[in-house]
């Protein structure tokens, strides 16, 4: 998009990287930080996965994976189960925005705010929870089994439905990931014209028929984008197939692309192996951003007028609105019931077993993991800052002060949001881990700093490039004319304007910085452990206890921050819902 | 903003400036660690660093930074691997200070290995899953694992990345040798558990965890972790192989460690009495006299112990790992 420069245009003496020292140097900064921490790391997997102990280069490890049983049955595991959690993640999330946008159920603020609170968990911490409802010491196996014991069966367990297995990793990761769906189903839904529904209805259609042949292709693209979406997160996840999965999916003796990566190189250290499944990885999640970056923009029906239009809700039958009912409020009671049960573990002295109430577990679970709690904090914190400034630095960059090929500079900067986070952990550890030894960032806060910025800017670059499409031009325009230099401009006009945004890219990036793992795995060291890496260190061990505790202060201690930022900011998390 | 950042870099610059730290990596728990740790910071004033990670694990990661080491010191290694760690050049051959007061079955004459704990490797079942499945509760005879009825009803953990799995393996194999068999005997007996196995966990620890929790009524593992479950009240039951390998485990200085003076300083603390304490409330056994045992721990009878020599196991471990994933076919879960 061509933006009128908002200084006067001059003489055209000396080239334009001149007159603008300083944004060159911006651009340069950006450049750099893109090169050196997305564009580097990603081509060193896919140099370590070709390299052979020669120095020479080697396919053979590809055919090693397309040729070995177990390895293809990884990566059939992954399609299948993310397949299928997929699916389920874009029905659920459709039935919750029908509901949300389109009928007048009761509750539907509540199910607006349940249906987020996944967003704001770890992903494997669901996975987790799912033990303690549905393991067999579950309170729900538990119960099932006393119904079972009650009604005389030959056989009281019977009843229970064990989560462990494809089954469990296909549940956790729906309940994981259908929030996702929600969010575009329920944008696309409000941005329908409900007078295109009333017409048809108007013209005689039935509701069945305005659903099918009206409602529903308006929403395709929406449905194909978070498809995509859902997939490609689905594909790439490590928590629900490493807690629930074990020698238990479809294909029973093999385990999925992302944890495998994990055993590959944590496990066996087979760096060569590991850097070839996660560039086998790689190559879905980019046809999908590549596919959603550039198709799937121009195709959208949807229009956003800017005013919305008088909004009625339509007459649903009620059949519809109680099944609706039914399931939001199935899957919100779980959801909430996941929280409880965490809550619960970590004052429960042995799940399954004991139910005696203690300190315990939080005792030693502040004990063994304070370095870690102090460490997260200010990493997270200190990364979602830099990530949303620097990213909203770059939006500025790019749709203000553009130059050809921004956009090539642009996707780049885009890319970490598709990257899966095992690429991008194990991208850091061959590139600054004294492998390619230049640069060696191995053991030090740093490689955890950079890693947690990079891969969370381009959430600052999208909402600040959406937000200032919303600040007209002119508005610099008037500064430029009273006399403003663009840094002053910048910092004293747009910036201000921009305070929501910079505050809702810092919360979203610091919530994912506090839950995750697969990146930083692979980065952590005795002196930068990390409260996520303690806590799946904790399932991995079965102390399930200790492992409620910490997410009980993982959970807290987030929240703790947002509040403070809402604070700060007299905004709420509205930002969530655009 | 800034004073985040601000104080992010005053943080990276005063923990930068503590010098008197050990960094140890071993699959002991974080409370066991500061149980450990407590008593020899105490006494030292020097700050323990670890991480959990499997003895695996944490071998191949000290060949992975042999160049530039990272860690000061390795606990919890068998003195096979010990033996295969020095003849790679990646442990120094330190003799702790205490050496001597170690009781002599648990002796070793090389410099190298040193023995600081102990525990068995032991099978065990979770009662309520066997009363519930019929499947028999162990007895404590290597070929009744064969037994149809344990078809995917065991766990044990995969040789490749753990370190009690390839004891498991080295005990199976000597078993058949020391039987008056063959190698290959032992490849079969191996094989054919492999049918029974549901599977072979990344860690040594897990399944423990899996069968105290009931998801599998049989687990074939090291003692110390199953005793810790026993303590929280999970319905778990251990009964002693016969024979039973009941090695020591060791730990070593990591060759050009950043800390070596205080890696050899908690090697020395380690066969204390204040730290062989430590370990009896762990599950551990000590290996000096007079030391606490585990309260309620097994006995472990002499006779029932199988002699590994250590040297054929480091000899032969990259040989016994391929041929293990020959006969199994199985990769770590």
């Amino acid at each position: 998009m061509a933006v009128p420069s908002p200084r006067a245009p001059r003489l055209r003496t000396r080239p334009r990287w001149l007159r603008e020292p300083v944004v060159t140097a911006a651009y340069a900064a950006v450049g750099l930080t893109v090169a050196l921490l997305v564009l580097y790391p990603t081509l060193t997997i896919l140099v370590e996965s070709v390299r052979d102990g020669e120095g020479g280069l080697t396919l053979a490890r590809y055919q090693r994976f397309f040729t070995s049983t177990y390895f293809l049955h990884t990566l059939y595991n992954t399609l299948l189960v993310s397949g299928i959690a997929t699916a389920l993640s874009l029905v659920l999330g459709f039935a919750f925005a029908y509901a949300v946008t389109r009928t007048d159920l009761p509750l539907k603020g509540f199910f607006t705010s349940v249906v987020l609170v996944p967003m704001l968990l770890p992903a494997f911490l669901i996975a987790f929870a799912l033990i303690l409802l549905l393991g067999r010491n579950g309170v729900i196996n538990r119960f099932l089994y006393e119904v079972g014991a009650w009604l005389n069966l030959a056989d009281p367990y019977a009843l229970q439905w064990v989560v462990f297995g494809s089954h469990g990793v296909i549940l956790a990761q729906t309940l994981t990931f259908f929030p996702m769906a929600f969010l575009v189903f329920s944008a696309a839904l409000a941005s329908i014209d409900p007078r295109l529904e009333e017409a048809a209805e108007d013209l005689g259609g039935s509701y069945w028929f305005t659903l099918r042949r009206v409602t529903l292709p308006l929403l395709a693209p929406a449905a194909f984008s978070s498809a995509l979406l859902v997939f490609m997160f689905n594909a790439s996840a490590f928590g629900a197939p490493a807690v629930l999965g074990g020698g238990r999916l479809f294909f029973p003796q093999a385990s999925m692309l992302a944890p495998e990566a994990i055993i590959q190189i944590l496990g066996l250290y087979d760096w060569g192996m590991g850097t070839t499944i996660a560039v086998i990885l790689v190559v879905p999640s980019l046809i999908i951003f590549v596919f959603g970056e550039y198709y799937l923009k121009k195709r959208s029906y949807v229009t956003v007028t800017g005013t919305p239009t008088a909004f009625t809700l339509r007459a649903v039958p009620p059949t519809v609105k109680w099944t609706l009912f039914a399931v939001c409020l199935l899957v919100s009671a779980f959801i909430i019931g996941v929280v409880l049960v965490v809550v619960a573990g970590a004052f429960t002295r042995t799940w399954g077993v004991n139910y005696e109430l203690t300190w315990r577990h939080m005792q030693t679970a502040l004990n063994a993991s304070r370095g870690s709690i102090t460490n997260s904090l200010l990493l997270s914190g200190g990364g979602a800052a830099a990530a949303a400034v620097f990213g909203i630095l770059s939006a500025y960059l790019f749709t203000r002060r553009p130059f050809p090929g921004v956009r090539v500079l642009d996707f780049t900067a885009m890319l970490p949001y598709a990257l899966p986070g095992v690429v991008m952990g194990l991208g850091f550890a061959v590139a600054f881990g004294g492998r390619w030894s230049w640069i060696v960032l191995t053991g030090t806060a740093t490689i955890i700093f950079l890693n947690h910025f990079i891969r969370r800017m381009p959430f600052g670059i999208r909402s600040g490039s959406s937000a200032l499409k919303q600040i007209d031009p002119v508005i610099e325009e008037a500064a430029a004319d009273l006399g403003a230099r663009p840094v002053y401009a910048f910092r004293r006009v747009v910036f201000p304007l921009l305070r929501a945004t910079v505050l809702g890219a810092f919360v979203f990036g610091f919530i994912n910085m506090m839950t995750d793992i697969t990146a930083v795995i692979f980065l952590v060291s005795p002196r930068w452990r990390l409260l996520s890496i303690d806590l799946f260190n904790a399932i991995d061990a079965g102390r399930l206890g200790v492992a409620a505790a910490l997410s009980v202060i993982m959970i807290v201690s987030t929240f703790v921050v947002l509040l403070v930022v809402w604070r700060l900011s007299g905004k709420g998390l509205d930002f969530l819902r655009r | 903003m800034r004073k985040i950042i601000g104080s992010l870099l005053a943080f990276v610059a005063l923990s930068g400036a503590v010098a008197q730290e050990v960094i140890v990596y071993s699959p002991f728990s974080d409370e066991f660690m500061q149980a450990l740790a407590r008593p020899f910071t105490e006494q030292t004033g020097i700050r323990v660093l670890n991480i959990v990670i499997s003895t695996g694990e944490s071998q191949s990661r000290l060949r992975a930074e042999a160049a530039r080491p990272q860690a000061d010191f390795w606990l919890s290694v068998r003195p096979a691997i010990l033996q295969q760690a020095f003849d790679e050049g990646l442990i120094e051959a330190y003799t702790p200070a205490g050496a001597d007061t170690v009781l002599p079955a648990f002796h070793y004459d090389e410099a190298h290995i040193t023995a600081i704990g102990t525990y068995p490797l032991v099978f065990f079942y979770n009662t309520q899953a066997i009363a519930r499945t019929n499947v028999p509760a162990p007895t404590g005879d290597w070929d009744q694992l064969l037994d149809e009825a344990y078809s995917g009803q065991i766990v044990m953990p995969h040789p490749a990345t753990s370190g009690t799995a390839y004891s498991a393996v080295a005990t199976i194999l000597q078993r058949a040798i020391q039987g008056g068999g063959s190698e290959e005997d032992g490849w079969a007996f191996m094989g054919q558990l492999a049918q029974n196995v549901a599977q072979f966990t990344r860690s040594g620890r897990a399944p423990q965890t899996l069968v105290s929790q009931g998801e599998y009524p049989v687990g074939i593992g090291f003692y110390d972790a199953v005793w810790q479950l026993q303590q929280e009240g999970f319905p778990v039951e251990v009964v002693i192989p016969d024979p039973v390998f009941a090695e020591p485990y060791g730990g070593a200085v990591v060759a050009g460690a950043p800390n070596p003076e205080n890696a050899r300083r908690f090697f020395d603390f380690l066969l204390t009495r204040d730290a062989q304490d430590v370990l009896g409330r762990f599950g551990n056994y000590p290996v000096v006299a007079g030391a606490a045992v585990p309260e309620g721990g097994v006995e472990v009878p002499s006779e029932q112990v199988i002699e590994v020599d250590f040297r054929w196991s480091a000899d032969n471990r990259s040989r016994i790992l391929e041929t293990f994933q020959e006969v199994t076919q199985a990769e770590p879960q």
